[in-house]
């Protein structure tokens, strides 16, 4: 069947008009994420802080003496050039310390998102798919959360023992349940899309239905969650240095340095002040980034254009909008009784 | 009466309820500005139902959501001017003045009658407060108008359906509800957004009858959304159709399916299957799918779908102008096409049917 | 395929049914959390069809009238209370394996083209996965095989690469076309596959799919509510009402003498075609939708 092409007939379908530009659209589409993440202010403050503090964390203890060398003769030394956060009771470099405690507390943290991640996907994933795991795995995971965490991790820590690996499968159960519970509910959504029942139409396997189909769309929720697992439980680590339940000493962490200097903190402020100020900025910093990452993953959320030209047209649409209204005070809307007269 | 457009005086007496001048919706998005309205001009008059028809993407529900600036005002810009009732300007009232209108001098039904009822509380609640909110009314006098629309909206056991909550009811039923609603304080413009889309096929033909005797009873201006060409045969007085935010065609009903004047308004009558369409053969089809609003062509958006584009056709996006063949039975100005060889298409398709006929 | 006329003009007798249930039956039962039963729906009552192979068998009726959940029986997506149903004469059980290889003959195609397909996955991804899952390991026979499929439904392999996102709601419904002819299906299984398409895209579809009828021998079962889309596609029409199929006919005989008040009143019910129609309009009764 051949046709004139002034009839509106075609054999077959064609391909949409102006599709065939949308393949340089998914080459880009790695350098949108990263251009939309540069111009969302919040995410990308907190991601450039992180930064900071993770080249301190790598950098800053070959520049720094020996976080362990004591001195009996600099104890207590204020804040100088030679000591710029100055020393502590044992006349150690504050800065050293600091710097070594932000490779310990990272490295707690980074570790126990990533294994929460790993641990908390498969019991969210298998628990949405299987009506009895489900049931199990979920009232394990209510009765996890129903401790206090810090309590929860100090019970844990009791019983393994003192160990920076302990504190790692502490925090590790401690957050699992939070990382499901977000998991397992994407997961349930998922599952009621239709491309599933395609695959069960097919005859895949419950294997390849869970781990090839409905993985890769939980990840954005999963991500999220574990940057917020990757703050709290730099947090908790410190708390639990802080009550001599994590990092043992010598090792510094930014908690056992807190607990160092709080019976010093009106002699040496020093000690106490700078460990807490980077506790306190990277959690700020990995929720920033989280909060960030929790809007650029949202399909449903989009920066619409930048607030300043927003904010313009609408200043300008507002004027408009102020000397119509002027001009057509009359042409109120005019009620219904007077209508009907 | 305001000197604010010239218009007005024009206006002043005229039966059209709304009028709806070169409007413009367009939205900030990442990929930069996208017009989704794009200089729409309509009217309609007091008892007229106009089909607004198009495919998805065409901008047909973005103009109904203009009319009643339910968008989101901080991404949205909107142009040109929305005249209701002769004189007042929509688009230049505040949201505070604009509350006042939406429910009870406008009504809206849309197409998804579950989500646009709250299923917490009952349908007699809703329906109350909807008469309250506009009205001076009683608690007992709003209950019983309340009943009274529902008993319009030919709903059985009316008095049951009060204390009901939406789940209860089938679809059918809460649409008409959701009618009795918008049409509780007799507006004078009822938008309609697909309202019979969700429905099935015995629900939608008695939902339309209803809308086509509200009309009747109350002298309401209808703007009737739909994709369905069936359904615009069945209700509508005058339609406009809409390609990729412009409106391409504007006449009576019976001009449309007689001697539609565009080469989109043609394909989509011939590519519509109907109970008497040959089964032998395949379906006329349009080629291609609606560009999205982020890469409109340049000149006539159809061309590069249009078996009849020219060379010319590319160059100037062609003006919405009076469309008149010889022979034709409406009024000169009546019917209005947005296609540059609107006329010479009749005679293209007989000889293109010879052309094909000698190729096989 | 030299043969295009539509096949109602030939007697189905002449051949065996390919697809026939018999007595089909499904009830959902819902239970309490304990297990105990609380209720039961009946969904589909003692349904018999016959699908001739090369035809297109129709099921039109209202939302919740049974036709999708039917669909869903035939291909094995649920299990029925009771009943049976036969492909090319073999007894097909949704719980056997053995049957598992005969299932692999009847594909399916959804409605909802922007659901159908993982996001997450590239169409070629999506495409192979259909053979990965019937054990396939051949990667020439699975390139070819995607080829194949995607030049049968009007793309070419560059779309391929390609994530579902980037197409429209009318080329995704053809992917999801070119994913049910991976496996070379005999019958294929239509759940609204145009109800969600616009009208310009609606007709692109339909003709595809008579198109592959024609050079691919393909059964189909078609459901739909869309009495004008059925009248053009199907061969034999069946009306279901309440989980029941309440008539069943040729297409043209359903439309020419409908026998059941439901057929007629489904058929008062399409839109006209023309605005001069109005005034010979039957009109319906009253209140008719209360069922």
């Amino acid at each position: 069947m051949t046709h004139s092409t002034t009839t509106p007939h075609s054999a077959r379908p064609d391909i949409t008009v102006g599709s065939l530009n949308r393949i340089d659209k998914t080459r880009s589409r790695r350098s949108k994420f990263l251009r939309r993440f540069a111009a969302h202010k919040l995410a990308f403050t907190g991601g450039s802080i992180l930064v900071i503090v993770t080249l301190v964390a790598i950098f800053g203890p070959m520049l720094t003496p020996s976080p362990f060398d004591v001195a009996g003769a600099n104890r207590l030394q204020p804040p100088s050039l030679e000591h710029p956060f100055g020393t502590d009771n044992y006349g150690r470099d504050v800065l050293a310390r600091v710097a070594e405690g932000a490779r310990v507390s990272l490295f707690v943290g980074a570790f126990t998102a990533v294994c929460t991640a790993v641990l908390g996907c498969a019991v969210g994933l298998y628990a949405a798919y299987n009506r009895v795991a489900d049931m199990i795995l979920m009232r394990i995971s209510d009765g996890l959360m129903a401790f206090p965490a810090i309590l929860l991790a100090i019970a844990i820590m009791a019983a393994l023992g003192q160990q920076t690996s302990n504190v790692i499968i502490a925090l590790t159960i401690v957050f699992t349940p939070y990382v499901a519970r977000i998991v397992r509910s994407s997961a349930l959504v998922v599952r009621e899309q239709t491309f599933v029942e395609a695959l069960k139409a097919q005859g895949a396997s419950r294997t390849r239905i869970i781990w090839i189909n409905i993985a890769p769309n939980v990840v954005s929720p999963l991500i999220v969650q574990a940057t917020f697992v990757f703050a709290d439980s730099i947090i908790t680590e410190a708390a639990l240095s802080f009550l001599g339940a994590g990092v043992p000493p010598p090792a510094p962490s930014w908690g056992n340095m807190l607990l160092d200097g709080k019976n010093l903190i009106y002699t040496a402020w020093w000690m106490t002040v700078f460990p807490g100020v980077f506790i306190m900025s990277t959690i700020l910093a990995i929720n920033l980034l989280g909060d960030g990452l929790r809007d650029l993953l949202d399909p449903t959320y989009r920066s619409k254009t930048s607030g300043r030209k927003r904010k313009a047209r609408k200043a300008a649409r507002a004027a408009a909008r102020q000397t119509a209204a002027h001009q057509s005070t009359a042409s109120r809307p005019t009620t219904r009784e007077g209508e009907s007269s | 009466m305001t000197t604010t457009h010239a218009e007005n005086h024009d206006d002043a007496g005229s039966p059209d309820v709304l009028r709806v001048r070169d409007l413009r919706t367009s939205f900030a998005t990442e990929d930069g500005l996208v017009t989704a309205v794009d200089g729409v001009s309509f009217h309609v008059a007091r008892g007229e139902i106009l089909g607004i028809v198009g495919e998805s993407g065409c901008g047909k529900s973005v103009t109904a959501e203009s009319v009643m600036r339910l968008l989101d005002e901080d991404t949205t810009d909107y142009d040109g001017s929305v005249t209701f009732d002769g004189t007042t300007e929509l688009l230049e009232l505040t949201e505070d003045q604009m509350r006042p209108y939406r429910g009870s001098r406008l009504g809206m039904i849309f197409q998804d009658p579950m989500s646009s009822l709250n299923p917490v509380y009952t349908i007699g609640n809703q329906l109350i407060e909807a008469i309250r909110t506009h009205t001076r009314l009683t608690k007992q006098q709003a209950a019983d108008k309340a009943l009274q629309m529902l008993q319009i909206t030919g709903i059985p056991e009316p008095e049951l359906r009060l204390r009901q909550y939406p789940h209860q009811l089938s679809g059918g039923q809460r649409q008409r509800v959701v009618i009795a609603m918008a049409m509780c304080c007799e507006p004078d413009l009822l938008i309609a957004d697909e309202p019979t889309t969700a429905l099935d096929v015995t629900t939608q033909a008695q939902i339309l009858r209803l809308i086509d005797d509200l009309r009747c009873n109350y002298d309401t201006g209808t703007m009737f959304i739909t994709h369905d060409l069936g359904v615009v045969a069945e209700i509508c007085d005058r339609v406009i159709v809409m390609y990729l935010g412009q409106v391409i065609e504007d006449t009576d009903v019976h001009t449309l399916f007689d001697e539609p004047a565009h080469p989109y308004t043609r394909g989509l009558l011939a590519s519509t299957p109907s109970l008497e369409t040959d089964n032998s053969k395949d379906l006329p089809i349009i080629p291609g799918a609606v560009p999205t609003l982020t890469q409109v062509p340049d000149g006539c958006r159809f061309a590069a779908r249009c078996p009849f584009a020219i060379d010319e056709c590319t160059r100037a996006t062609p003006e919405l102008r009076p469309h008149q063949r010889p022979g034709s039975h409406t009024a000169a100005g009546d019917h209005l096409v947005r296609c540059i060889r609107a006329e010479e298409i009749p005679d293209l398709l007989s000889t293109g049917d010879e052309q094909e006929d000698t190729d096989d | 395929m030299t043969e295009t006329t539509p096949a109602s003009a030939e007697p189905p007798q002449s051949t065996e049914p390919l697809l026939t249930a018999r007595g089909l039956t499904k009830e959902f039962v819902s239970r309490s959390p304990l297990g105990f039963r609380k209720g039961a729906v009946t969904a589909v009552k003692d349904l018999n069809l016959e699908i001739y192979p090369r035809q297109t068998y129709a099921l039109v009726g209202e939302s919740g009238s049974g036709k999708s959940t039917t669909g869903r029986l035939l291909q094995g997506l649920l299990t029925p209370t009771s009943g049976e149903i036969r492909l090319a004469g073999q007894v097909l059980d949704a719980r056997s394996k053995e049957s598992r290889p005969l299932r692999r003959d009847i594909q399916m195609i959804f409605q909802d083209p922007h659901s159908s397909l993982n996001p997450r996955r590239r169409v070629r991804h999506i495409l192979e996965e259909a053979l990965r899952i019937v054990g396939q390991r051949d990667r020439s026979i699975i390139r070819a095989r995607v080829k194949d499929s995607l030049e049968a439904v009007g793309f070419s392999q560059e779309h391929a690469e390609r994530f579902p996102h980037e197409f429209s709601g009318g080329q995704r419904q053809r992917i999801g076309i070119a994913r049910a002819l991976m496996v070379e299906p005999k019958v294929l299984i239509c759940d609204e596959p145009v109800s969600a398409l616009d009208v310009s895209i609606q007709a692109q579809v339909l003709n595809l799919l008579r198109q592959l009828q024609r050079e691919r021998g393909l059964t189909y079962l078609f459901i739909s509510h869309d009495m004008s889309v059925v009248r053009y596609l199907a061969d034999r029409i069946g009306v279901m009402y309440q989980g029941e199929l309440v008539e069943e006919n040729t297409s043209e005989g359903l439309y020419t003498a409908p026998q059941h008040p439901y057929t007629q009143k489904l058929l008062a019910s399409v839109p006209i075609q023309h605005p001069r129609q109005r005034q010979q309009r039957d009109r319906l009764p009253e209140n008719a939708d209360q069922v």
